[in-house]
């Protein structure tokens, strides 16, 4: 469309007022010089942007300095221009036939915009700046508690092996010191003033051996080296053996000792029987040896696959300042406190986690105290006629095991003598391997219901025996058997393809009981 | 179960330990005069490492004590230190004590 078609559609009084706004907003300045850049005319007001005032003959470059050097035949478009005053102004010059023509427009809105945008700019620039300063500065801080932890952990590795140096420092001697007693006890049978000498030399012995126990077993559940071993558990059975070991504490104190039981089971349920035995020995332990006068209950409750347990005194309390590190390794609540680490509650409050559960202090006042934790203790699968009794003394006969073979992978002549006659007694069929290969290739011939393999063992170890076989299809349940207690070393034999694991010296009711479930699982 | 057959192979365990302990002393000689061979040490971590486990099933939770803590310190594998092997000697030699001591207890 042409400028003269524009103005046509464009109504005489549109345009005028185009023209007005046009006008106020941009100032226009209009000069117009001759050929030898001489001013001829100009129209518009320049005291707005400070010019000194013109006058017709007036020099260009005199008076408008931007136009230094240029002559009436350039073509510029000057887009943000300073005048005197400092006012930004667009220059537009354009060559005529008679000379030039020079129209100055005020620029302040578009140098504002452009302002506002260079601020915007510089702004995101100094915040990248800012962010990565701080990304630095993270990335150093991340550094620095890296550091710090891994400082950290080395002070507390180290402290551990200290702990666990000088514990099994400790375990020798005095191991040797209960050996000799016990040798000594054996061989003295017949003289009594003696023997309660030496039975005072053993009492102090054990003590002071499990105190080392208690160490040791901190440092290992510190490390996560104690594995779990659920199995199943006659309760009534094990409150009955406690019952028996703090009945005869409590009557030489003079305190009343009961344990209270509701909702428990007549089956056995699923749980480590040591290690609970471990955390109610201590609880009611610690509860017995505090309390002077009054009494010590333990309640434990069954419901629904749930083991709720406490232990309430009536001893002195503990003082609300020292209830927050009850639970704290090698922290007593008195420092007169009569014996001991401090480590009881430590490990127990680990054992109660490992299995699941919190150990709480419920309350503690003037009148005693009382400890409470649940556990998950659920039903354990039925294996037959079950003995609990007979269980105990490592002599029961499963109907499971009747008719069923189990191929025992053993070097030892020893062990295997002994697991032989338990096996055969509880009516298993047995047969027997001496290294890894024969157990290999007898458990592919006379395919047992159910191995137990020695892990470490000739010709070929009970790892790579256990791999070898899962890889040629067989599907047994392979019950580990082995000296080893570490985490580390469970997980690869389960790994290998093992079931479960025992470690040696294996009580022969657990070993018993192993065996009939896993056999019960595969029927 | 039968508590005779049970009283019959742990008496034979006990007959036994007089022969573990001699041996035990052998196979420690052995590793002494081989300055400590990877193979020697390994027949006597195999020695304690069966002796740890077979004992304590037995009863003997001393002389398993013993043994296990001798297995430990082998299983680092030899250290070329004076203080290891003085320790190591006189564990084994503790650990060989016991087992003696515990063959002529009369039951």
């Amino acid at each position: 469309m042409s400028d003269a078609s524009t103005r046509q559609r464009i109504p005489d009084e549109a345009f005028r007022h185009m023209q007005r706004l046009f006008i106020e907003r941009t100032h226009p300045l209009y000069l117009r010089f001759d050929r030898d850049m001489k001013l001829e005319d100009w129209w518009g007001d320049s005291d707005y942007y400070g010019f000194e005032p013109l006058h017709v003959g007036d020099d260009a470059d005199s008076k408008v300095d931007f136009l230094v050097g240029v002559t009436a035949q350039d073509e510029l478009e000057l887009p943000i221009v300073q005048t005197p005053n400092g006012q930004p102004v667009s220059i537009h010059v354009r060559p005529e036939d008679t000379g030039l023509c020079v129209l100055i427009l005020d620029a302040a809105s578009e140098h504002e915009r452009q302002t506002e945008i260079q601020q915007k700019s510089n702004e995101v620039q100094l915040l990248s700046k800012k962010q990565q300063m701080l990304m630095e500065e993270l990335k150093a801080t991340q550094i620095e508690v890296d550091r710090k932890r891994r400082e950290a952990e080395a002070a507390n590795r180290l402290k551990s092996e200290f702990i666990s140096s000088m514990s099994h420092e400790f375990r020798t001697p005095l191991t040797s010191v209960l050996g000799y007693t016990e040798i000594l006890e054996n061989t003295l049978q017949n003289e009594r003033s003696q023997l309660e000498k030496l039975g005072a030399i053993s009492r102090g012995a054990k003590h002071l051996l499990s105190l080392i126990e208690n160490l040791l077993d901190h440092g290992r559940l510190e490390d996560g080296a104690i594995v779990m071993q659920v199995r199943p558990t006659d309760l009534n059975a094990l409150l009955a053996d406690l019952r028996a070991i703090f009945t005869p504490l409590a009557e030489k104190k003079g305190l009343e000792f009961s344990i209270q039981t509701s909702g428990l089971p007549a089956d056995r349920v699923l749980l480590d029987d040591m290690r609970y035995r471990q955390v109610l020995i201590n609880l009611v332990g610690n509860a017995v040896k505090f309390t002077e006068t009054g009494s010590v209950v333990a309640r434990v409750h069954w419901d629904n696959g749930q083991l709720r347990n406490e232990v309430a005194d009536t001893g002195p309390g503990i003082p609300e300042a020292a209830r927050e590190r009850v639970f704290l390794a090698f922290q007593r609540v008195n420092e007169d406190q009569e014996s001991g680490a401090g480590l009881g509650l430590a490990i127990s409050q680990r054992i109660v986690r490992i299995m699941g559960g919190q150990l709480v202090l419920e309350s503690s006042g003037d009148e005693g105290s009382e400890f409470g934790f649940t556990i998950d203790a659920p039903i354990a699968p039925d294996d037959g006629d079950h003995d609990p009794a007979s269980n105990r003394e490592g002599t029961v006969v499963t109907a499971s095991a009747l008719g069923h073979t189990v191929l025992l992978a053993e070097d030892d002549d020893d062990i295997a003598q002994l697991v032989e006659l338990v096996l055969e007694d509880a009516g298993y069929r047995l047969v027997r391997a001496r290294n890894g290969r024969e157990a290999v290739d007898k458990a592919l011939l006379e395919k047992p219901d159910l191995m137990l393999m020695d892990m470490n063992m000739p010709v070929v170890n009970g790892i790579e025996a256990v791999r070898e076989l899962r890889a040629s299809g067989f599907s047994s349940p392979v019950i580990a058997l082995t000296a080893s207690a570490s985490a580390a070393y469970r997980e690869s034999a389960i790994a290998a393809g093992c079931s479960d694991y025992l470690v040696k010296p294996v009580d022969l009711a657990t070993l018993l009981s192993t065996i009939a479930e896993a056999i019960a699982d595969t029927a | 179960m039968s508590q005779n057959k049970l009283d019959e192979i742990r008496k034979k365990y006990q007959s036994s330990l007089q022969s573990k302990a001699d041996e035990l002393e052998q196979c420690w000689r052995s590793a002494e005069s081989s300055f400590f061979s990877e193979n020697t040490v390994a027949t006597l971590r195999g020695r304690v490492h069966n002796l740890g486990g077979s004992a304590g099933m037995y009863g003997y939770d001393t002389v398993a004590a013993s043994a296990k803590r001798v297995e430990s310190q082998l299983s680092g594998g030899p250290e070329d230190s004076a203080s290891w092997r003085k320790q190591v000697k006189e564990d084994v030699q503790q650990l060989v004590t016991l087992l003696r001591d515990e063959a002529t207890i009369v039951s």
